[in-house]
């Protein structure tokens, strides 16, 4: 907690978020049914949220609300029946092609076969030749705009690392080597599919605030899928409750905890309260 | 206010007192090489000793007629009188066989490629591969003579034949059976169906493709030599058949003696091949 992220905190503090650069999110009267079955699922009933640019939000609710459904439409990896979203003014599937989200699945989905440092990399070297050996691509704009691979592994305690093999590596120190590899792409839009939900609760909470911590360098904004109370309201700016079946957003709780987020916080009355209100708007939502 | 700035190492937020899955300290010291290799195979010569030294002894006390049973240590006096026939006859068979490996290698995978992609061409071609699986394959031996002749040809086919199906199966496989996460993760940043063929499908059908080639190894022969029973004028399977006509014995066990040695040889290559390219398999490809 040495450096001083002041002037990055107050990029993500609420209302400032206009100052940030990249793309917010619009999701405008969005539905979704699946069939289970021969059985139709409304996944989701008219699903409105404009995130902005910068902000962190969290989607929080039991399994089955439709939140990872959600934040694959956003993601442009399924199309919703009604309703459209917008990223800043393109398309999910615009969005996509340009390289614009980076997505943190559950599980670190690293591909075994290459190193941690080939691993981080992997997003970026997409959609280019794949042999480099034979054709080195011109640096393109991706590269530009991304991270220096090593710096972000040094950061999040992978340096010597780098040349392992994801076998290597323990569950968490390769849910790092994802999270990494969503920030070195420089994507302004992260994806997070309760990326730490298969972690240990010690694990779980130092990589909150490590994600914080690169997070805050940052002018990304993030949707973070999570069934934890504390995680959501620990990351977020705003804490979007869904109900479900149909799933719809039930409540949204703005976070006044102030940024840099630190772990004390979990102790404060403020957090204790969030975490009260946003308890009975889940009773409410699925009562 | 940059965004993206070069974040600055900082010590204090990183997990770092996390253990790797595997501490180095583990590794245990590297013995020198002479003794490694003693031990590693030292069991198997051993064994192989031990089974060759009991059936030598067997037919020494037992006074069988060499027509019935021959010792091995004859068989490798027979080897030892005539070189030159049994090594042309091991080119003669072993070429047949890897040519017809390979244009099943070949065929299957183009075979799978397809499967893999479209779920239609799967539908059409799943019941043709079941019908090619459940016939007797030798049993086309005869027909085959018939068509192509005395040649190297229908020994080809049918070892083509009886080592396409365990190549498709496993090759389909392989490359279907890829992690969803990680095609999520590719798909989000709009990965051609080209890259997720090169940098997922491929490597990860590679423990599939080198543990269907072991199988083959053993099965591209068993065609060669059965088609050479049914017509040939050179190869193994002729020299036995020669053999068993005149019942010279010598002749028929020596050129067993010389498959088993080749398709020895060629699992080894195989494993060892593995071993190069699968460094990152867990767990590691076995015997």
């Amino acid at each position: 907690m040495s450096s001083s992220p002041s002037s990055a905190s107050a990029a993500h503090a609420p209302g400032a978020s206009s100052a940030a650069g990249g793309p917010g999110i619009e999701i405008d009267h969005v539905s979704k049914r699946f069939f289970h079955k021969q059985m139709p699922v409304q996944a989701l009933s008219d699903v409105s949220l404009a995130v902005p640019p910068g902000e962190f939000v969290s989607l929080l609710g039991p399994s089955g609300c439709g939140k990872s459904t959600l934040l694959r439409i956003v993601g442009g990896l399924l199309a919703p029946d009604a309703g459209v979203v917008r990223i800043g003014d393109v398309s999910p599937a615009q969005a996509r092609a340009a390289k614009r989200f980076g997505l943190v699945p559950q599980t670190p989905a690293l591909l075994p076969w290459r190193s941690v440092l080939d691993n981080v990399t992997l997003l970026r070297d997409i959609g280019r030749p794949p042999f480099r050996r034979f054709k080195r691509a011109p640096t393109d704009a991706v590269e530009d705009r991304g991270v220096d691979p090593l710096t972000l592994l040094e950061q999040v305690g992978l340096a010597q690392f780098a040349h392992s093999l994801p076998k290597e590596l323990s569950g968490g120190m390769q849910q790092r080597a994802s999270l990494v590899r969503a920030f070195v792409l420089g994507a302004s839009i992260l994806l997070m599919d309760e990326p730490f939900a298969a972690l240990d609760e010690i694990t779980r909470s130092a990589m909150r605030y490590l994600l914080l911590r690169v997070w805050e360098q940052t002018n990304t904004t993030v949707v973070f899928v999570t069934h934890s109370i504390a995680e959501a309201i620990m990351l977020s700016d705003r804490v979007v409750t869904m109900a479900g079946r149909p799933g719809r957003v039930a409540a949204i709780e703005q976070v006044r905890l102030p940024r840099p987020r630190a772990e004390e916080m979990e102790d404060s009355p403020e957090f204790a309260e969030h975490a009260r209100r946003v308890k009975a708007s889940l009773r409410e939502a699925w009562s | 206010m940059s965004s993206l700035t070069r974040p600055q190492i900082d010590r204090s937020l990183t997990v770092g007192n996390e253990l790797p899955a595997v501490p180095e300290e583990t590794a245990p010291p590297k013995a020198n090489l002479p003794w490694r290799m003693t031990r590693s195979v030292l069991p198997g010569v051993i064994a192989l000793a031990v089974l060759l030294g009991g059936w030598q002894i067997g037919v020494e006390v037992s006074h069988v007629s060499p027509i019935e049973l021959v010792g091995p240590l004859s068989i490798f006096q027979e080897l030892w009188r005539n070189p030159s026939l049994y090594l042309d006859s091991a080119w003669v068979t072993g070429q047949e066989a890897f040519w017809g490996f390979l244009v099943a290698f070949v065929v299957a995978i183009g075979a799978a490629i397809v499967i893999a992609h479209s779920k239609i061409m799967e539908r059409a071609l799943a019941p043709l591969v079941v019908m090619l699986q459940v016939t007797p394959i030798i049993a086309l031996g005869p027909p085959l003579v018939i068509w192509l002749g005395f040649g190297p040809q229908p020994k080809i086919v049918l070892a083509a034949l009886i080592t396409f199906v365990p190549l498709l199966t496993n090759a389909a496989v392989g490359f279907r059976a890829i992690d969803p996460s990680t095609l999520e993760v590719m798909r989000s940043v709009d990965a051609s169906r080209l890259d997720v063929f090169l940098r997922l499908r491929v490597p990860h059908s590679l423990p599939y493709l080198l543990a269907a080639i072991r199988v083959c190894v053993g099965l591209a022969l068993i065609g060669a030599v059965v088609a050479e029973f049914f017509g040939s004028s050179a190869g193994l399977g002729y020299v036995m058949v020669s053999g068993q006509k005149s019942l010279d014995v010598y002749e028929v066990w020596a050129s067993i003696f010389v498959l088993v040695f080749m398709g020895v040889l060629g699992v080894s290559l195989i494993t060892l091949v593995g071993h190069r390219l699968l460094r990152w398999s867990e767990p590691s490809p076995g015997l």
